[in-house]
């Protein structure tokens, strides 16, 4: 589809009602009415070609920005969401960033947990080494005494050695926390649909704007929308995780690829 | 490597900042600060005293990109060692990054062991 350019289509519009409104006076003075009701319809006609190709505009403006949420979070339900309730849009970010605080705390709650835990398995870690400590100086003492040699017997029987199973709790434990990492790519994510649900807001409102010049023929003036800068961005600029399976060849899909990229340029 | 090295960590996500301090006191490093964004962060470097740099990279107000080209433009702060631990992926972006001089890059998600060679080989070229 070509780049219809609003403000251009608008101020094509004033110059042919300024130029054919002087033919219309000429027309009506020498008394020929036909031609110049013909020339009132077709102003007219060219009016509603402007109002189409500005609601043309942002339809598409609109439609870009689902395009390019779906394209990032293949989500159709949302999408029909977002379209069915478009009245309460900014009750939709309300809970969205709702999601984002949630998550927030949960993933705090978590950790604390786990910190808490850990800080318990280190205290066993010490028990067990302070009974060992007491183990070792019992062998030294058992010697010689066929009594303490049975009861040391005894006592190895019920310290079996944990400190395996506990190294091992306390890396699960460390696992759990850093999974809580979830919670910052989904936050990122989030957020960015947040922008665009207040993106999609911003131009319906410039649609309805247009809806409302369709009852004022005297509006036609400056159109307000301004175009989004769709620059092309020569800056490398913040883009929030990668969902993976897209644009799968710029993107490191994992840190050994970051290594790789990053030892070819010398690093 | 001097675990007693004051590092800066930058995230805009306080899940985040307290996984990677947690990480790095897990690996001995107990002298941690932390800033939300490239804003908050560039005072508390500024301040002097900060030996390494940890940093997210999508930040509102300033990025942790802007805070590496920021850090490596100040003569007095250009020395900082900066690791970046981002969800950016992108190529570009990553070239972008060793372009401007960053030391490390980490895409999260991440784990405790990747966190942990980084660094190692951040300080090891740095004392080589």
């Amino acid at each position: 589809m070509a780049d219809y350019d609003v403000s251009q289509g608008s101020g094509y519009f004033e110059k042919q009602l300024q130029e054919q409104a002087e033919q219309l006076v000429e027309l009506i003075k020498q008394g020929d009415m036909s031609t110049a009701m013909l020339r009132i319809q077709q102003l007219n006609e060219l009016r509603h070609q402007t109002l189409y190709h500005e609601v043309g505009c942002l339809t598409r403006a609109v439609h870009n920005a689902i395009i390019s949420f779906t394209d990032d979070v293949s989500s159709t339900e949302l999408l029909l969401d977002s379209k069915h309730h478009i009245a309460s849009i900014s009750d939709a970010s309300d809970r969205l960033s709702y999601v984002i605080e949630l998550t927030e705390s949960n993933a705090h709650t978590t950790i604390d947990e786990v910190d808490e835990s850990l800080r318990l398995v280190e205290q066993l870690e010490l028990g067990f080494a302070r009974r060992q400590l007491l183990m070792d100086e019992f062998a030294k003492l058992k010697r010689g005494s066929p009594e303490l040699e049975q009861l040391y017997d005894k006592a190895v029987a019920f310290s079996e050695d944990h400190s395996d199973a506990l190294s091992e709790i306390k890396e699960r434990l460390k696992k759990i926390m850093v999974a809580q990492e979830y919670q910052d790519i989904t936050g990122q994510l989030i957020k960015r649909v947040i922008q665009l649900v207040s993106d999609i807001e911003s131009e319906l409102v410039g649609l309805m704007e247009v809806a409302a010049r369709v009852n004022s023929l005297g509006a036609i003036g400056q159109p307000s929308i301004q175009k989004k800068q769709h620059s092309a961005v020569s800056e490398v600029k913040a883009e929030g995780p990668q969902i993976a399976g897209k644009n799968q060849t710029q993107v490191a899909s994992n840190q050994d690829e970051v290594d790789d990229l990053l030892s070819t340029l010398g690093f | 490597m001097n675990k007693d090295m004051k590092i800066l960590v930058v995230d805009d996500f306080s899940t985040m900042r307290r996984i990677i301090k947690n990480l790095l006191r897990d690996l001995g490093f107990t002298n941690i600060v932390e800033a939300d964004d490239g804003v908050t962060a560039l005072p508390i470097l500024k301040s002097g005293s900060i030996d390494f740099l940890v940093t997210d990279w999508n930040m509102p107000k300033m990025t942790g990109f802007d805070l590496l080209k920021t850090v490596r433009a100040d003569p007095e702060l250009r020395h900082i060692p900066i690791l970046m631990v981002t969800a950016e992926a992108k190529r570009e972006q990553i070239i972008a990054a060793a372009q401007a001089g960053v030391n490390g890059y980490i895409i999260k998600p991440f784990t405790a062991g990747v966190l942990k060679e980084k660094i190692d080989k951040i300080f090891e070229r740095l004392q080589g």
